[in-house]
């Protein structure tokens, strides 16, 4: 039993002004690592009978540079495309003949394979992943055609997405030289650029156990996990070292602005500014003030924008933190009649204040539950629990992050809220993009 | 499951929510259309849901979500190998045990299941009004039952709104409330220590809200974005025209709900509609968590003992019209660089003995991912599409059978016949063995991961409710899916499937599609995308403004 409850009697005792000491079970996690570099975190969780196997690989899109911008993403897709014993897409269909839910995402950090599954098929499930860690086959007529997918994934997600295409504009702007100035969706130029040989050797450098971590949590015996993670992984060799260098971004030291004019029915703005890297010790108190700013109808910017200016339909902020400089965003979206330069004006008020004027004990006592609260409720689904300590193994460098969060929000006060405002959401740290709608054409009707 | 959804079309506001978290962040919301939703329950509608990115401050950026793959492939390399992978025995199909599961009922109606799950200390209330917008009167009452339950928070009992949220807020809860066509769902889920806060609140909105006309404008104004935000998502056009054209204006699936229709709600109209509809006797309530049973009892029974029962009005008859061959609209956005297609026609209840049948039929045709017939022939074979899925609506009523898919403006009409082609195989020949095995073991394997989350599980005992199924049908589903054989697949997938009886929507540019369907002799209304969705509004709008 991974889940033990503790803390329960304190918390029914605090009184609601006050702010839950970082409450909730503690989670029993086991880590080892095989020969091979592989990492392994293992959770017992006998609460359901269900299993997730994930996989988390430390290369994502910014491991790229210009001229194959959006291979990260597209070598996710070809992961499915066939390995020395499994067909091309056979990995998916084996797992889900036995219920498996099985997908993969790509970020700018990561790239994460996962499959949750009837206990009993776990080492079935860690079979399969070390086969395409093992043995992947690339062939032309395979890249071909995944190339055009992921092309045509991109005009669903960005070119066809007003937001989308908002987002990628927002990242050319924010980012001059760092690769978080693309999206994992990458660039068709680019794409149409990646040859079979590119991504074998993507995959040499990159897929292998030393830039890997493997989660399994679930009702599960981890005595037995182990000897399957050992049986099916502990042959596959270490590869080279990563590289792991980026380009330095440059201090920004002016406003960045720009207006993008769209067919949009309902207009956004989005601003953003540096914030340093996820295992940072500033990020925890930007974590809050963005709970402060958006979490809940209670919150900063939606009583402001949304409820008593109806300026907007929906309003908020939050810390898009990341291995290396990230991002503290602030958005709104309203309906194409009000006025965008007051919703500009409002939303970056909000921001203001929070620099100069320190937050409630109320409103700090409000982030703080609201954040243990969160943390407590995703602890019922095993695959976001794998995967929030897959991303805090990988973005922030240590899967205990994930689990001691609510402690380290529980030591934020209301001067370091202000104090990283002041820091960092500065005007001349800010980038903004304006989406606007073009001008309405004619009347329309029905044509034949 | 896959046939789990009554209707393409999100509760408006609920969609609205979505925007901070997952528009912005592009993040792991998206599934294609051709993927299989988990048959897990959603996840805790708090903190994450506004986008404050609480657990460990690692949120992704840009993700894009695999869910799709393959086009022409050099399979030689595997061909009559004897060292591939095999597929491993098949799940065991057993009863769901549902421990500790209780139900009773209050003296003035009010059902109530509980679920008590020890592992976290958490709690989460669910309570289902049977009313929703098949209760509405089409034009003089469309979107009231939605604004309805959106109003609820913004004043009850002595609270005003911002009293309300300051509550919840600061336990660090989330309370909720959308309608969708068959009901209105309000839900509170907290730390158990507080699930008195979630009671308390619960019951002053669902018994004593006050409806302020002050709060209106914010309600209407978020309404009104979800419309406006359906024009920017083709996916969702395409729904609204499909619903529209399969089932006509005489049935509420098929209207229309349009921004003057938002505004002339009036306080008269929410009020008269939770008067009628939210009575303890149309309701049921779930609560799920770290709960002890007997004392969960007497909580209840103070906090919604006091409900008066009373008649609720009758649904009115309503029937999705007889079929009328092939009809298609094609929806010209001339910036679109894909075509999004939705097509269909009748479907079955959820409640129909034929619906375990159709179930696995689907599954095996377009059900299942990159398992499905129509991934393997529209895009693994040949490359015509980025996603297609189909699916039948599991409502009250009768409800869809659709299929969706994204392609190339100029392969439209191609992947549109391939797949009609692949209904004509399905609805001949039916599944063969080995598929029909394969959609059960899927069910086998993934319906226990239903107990996974407490609350999830009480919604789904819950919603077997709403259907008339009742808890049987959620402890025994696997087993009835493993009693459907090869005989009752194939009379399920002639019965239930009609090729020649379509609906048919594209959304994307019209001078590119249009020639395609006429070459395919095809008649067809050509729509622009800014114009009603209605047909009946469309074809009311004199010619001269057109």
């Amino acid at each position: 039993m991974g889940l033990a409850p503790v803390a329960a009697a304190a918390m029914a005792a605090a009184p609601s002004a006050r702010a839950v000491p970082s409450a909730g079970p503690r989670l029993d996690v086991r880590s080892w690592e095989l020969e091979n570099g592989l990492k392994v975190l293992f959770l017992a969780n006998h609460e359901a009978p269900v299993a997730t196997v994930q996989i988390f690989y430390h290369v994502g899109s910014k491991d790229e540079h210009v001229g194959n911008r959006g291979v990260a993403h597209m070598f996710e897709h070809l992961m499915f495309k066939g390995s020395e014993h499994v067909p091309p897409e056979a990995h998916a269909r084996l797992l889900k003949e036995v219920g498996g839910q099985v997908n993969a995402f790509t970020t700018e950090d990561v790239t994460a394979y996962h499959q949750t599954v009837p206990p009993s098929y776990v080492d079935f499930a860690l079979r399969l992943e070390a086969e395409r860690m093992r043995g992947l086959r690339l062939f032309a007529a395979t890249v071909d055609s995944e190339r055009k997918v992921v092309e045509e994934e991109r005009r669903l997600r960005i070119d066809n997405n007003p937001i989308g295409q908002a987002i990628e504009r927002f990242r050319e702007l924010a980012y001059t030289k760092h690769p978080y100035q693309w999206t994992a969706a990458g660039v068709i130029a680019d794409l149409e650029q990646v040859r079979p040989a590119d991504c074998q050797a993507f995959y040499d450098l990159h897929y292998r156990p030393n830039n890997a971590t493997l989660i399994v949590v679930g009702d599960l015996d981890e005595a037995a996990v182990r000897r399957s993670i050992i049986t099916h992984f502990g042959g596959v060799a270490r590869g080279p070292a990563q590289p792991r260098t980026y380009p330095q971004e440059p201090t920004q030291t002016v406003e960045r602005d720009a207006t993008l004019s769209l067919n949009v029915a309902l207009p956004v703005v989005i601003g953003g500014y540096h914030i340093p890297a996820a295992r940072d010790p500033d990020v925890p108190a930007l974590q809050v003030l963005a709970a402060i700013l958006s979490a809940g109808e209670s919150s900063r910017m939606y009583r402001r924008l949304v409820r008593q200016e109806q300026l907007a339909v929906a309003a908020g902020g939050f810390a898009e933190a990341m291995e290396q400089s990230g991002l503290f965003l602030v958005y709104a979206a309203h309906l194409p009649d009000r006025d965008q330069d007051k919703i500009r004006k409002t939303l970056l008020g909000e921001v203001a204040r929070a620099r100069s004027v320190p937050v409630t004990a109320a409103e700090l006592a409000k982030a703080k539950n609201q954040l243990s609260a969160g943390y407590i409720f995703g602890l019922e689904s095993v695959e976001g629990v794998a995967r929030e300590l897959g991303l805090a193994e990988l973005v922030e460098g240590d899967w205990h992050r994930f689990i001691d969060a609510s402690a380290r929000y529980d030591r934020v006060t209301a001067a370091d809220v202000m104090r990283v405002a002041a820091k960092y959401l500065v005007d001349s740290n800010l980038t903004f993009v304006t989406l606007k709608p073009l001008p309405p054409g004619p009347a329309p009707g029905a044509g034949q | 499951m896959t046939s789990s959804t009554t209707n393409e079309r999100r509760p408006s506001l609920a969609r609205l929510a979505m925007l901070g978290s997952c528009a912005l962040s592009a993040a792991t919301c998206a599934h294609g259309p051709g993927s299989t939703p988990a048959p897990g329950p959603a996840s805790h509608a708090g903190v994450a849901a506004t986008g404050a990115g609480g657990r460990g401050g690692a949120g992704p950026g840009v993700v894009v979500v695999a869910g799709e793959r393959p086009d022409v492939v050099d399979l030689t390399y595997w061909q009559g190998r004897k060292d591939l992978i095999a597929s491993p025995p098949p799940p065991a199909p057993a009863e769901l045990p549902l421990p500790g599961v209780a139900r009773w009922r209050l003296a003035n109606g009010l059902d109530v299941v509980a679920v008590p799950r020890a592992g976290l200390p958490i709690v989460s209330f669910s309570l289902a009004i049977k009313a929703g917008s098949y209760d509405e009167q089409k034009d003089r009452t469309q979107g009231v039952a939605d604004f309805t339950a959106g109003m609820l928070r913004h004043g009850a009992g002595r609270r005003t709104a911002e009293q309300i949220a300051d509550t919840i807020d600061a336990v660090g809860g989330a309370l909720d409330a959308a309608s969708d066509a068959e009901s209105t769902v309000v839900s509170c889920s907290a730390l158990a220590s507080r699930a008195d806060t979630c009671l308390t609140l619960l019951a002053d909105v669902l018994l004593r809200p006050t409806f302020p006309e002050s709060e209106m404008g914010q309600i209407r104004d978020q309404v009104l974005a979800s419309l406006a935000g359906r024009e920017d998502d083709p996916h969702l056009l395409a729904a609204e025209h499909f619903d529209n054209l399969l089932f006509g204006e005489a049935h509420p699936e098929g209207w229309v709900l349009t921004p003057e229709h938002v505004r002339g709600i009036t306080r008269d109209k929410l009020v008269a509609f939770w008067r009628a509809f939210y009575r303890p006797n149309n309701a049921i309530l779930a609560v799920a968590g770290a709960i002890d049973v007997p004392a969960m009892k007497a909580r209840i029974a103070r906090a919604f003992g006091a409900w008066a029962a009373a008649a609720t009005p009758k649904r009115p008859p309503f029937e999705i019209p007889p079929s009328h061959g092939i009809r298609v609209t094609l929806v010209d956005k001339p910036e679109l660089s894909q075509a999004t297609l939705m097509f269909g026609h009748a479907g079955i209840r959820h409640g129909d003995p034929d619906w375990y049948a159709v179930t696995l039929v689907n599954y095996v045709l377009g059900g299942s991912d990159f398992s499905s017939r129509l991934m393997a022939e529209v895009r693994s074979k040949r490359g015509l599409t980025y996603g297609i899925g189909s699916s039948f609506g599991a409502g009250l009523y009768q409800g869809a059978f659709r299929v969706s898919a994204s392609t190339r403006n100029e392969s439209t009409w191609e992947a549109l016949s391939v797949t009609i082609d692949e209904l004509r195989k399905m609805k001949g020949a039916g599944p063969n063995e080995g598929e029909l095995a394969k959609a059960k073991g899927y069910y086998a394997g993934s319906t226990p991961f239903t107990l996974e989350s407490a609350g999830g599980l009480a919604r789904a005992l819950v919603a077997a409710d709403l259907h008339g199924l009742g808890v049987e049908y959620v402890r025994g589903l696997a087993l009835r899916l493993a009693a459907v054989d090869l005989a009752a697949a194939d009379a399920a997938a002639k019965k239930w499937l009609d090729p020649d009886d379509l609906a048919i929507v594209i959304v994307g540019r019209g001078d590119v599609i249009a020639p395609q369907l006429a070459r395919a002799k095809l008649s067809f209304e050509r729509v622009d995308a800014r114009a009603p969705i209605s047909a009946m509004a469309r074809h009311a709008i004199p010619a001269r403004a057109r």
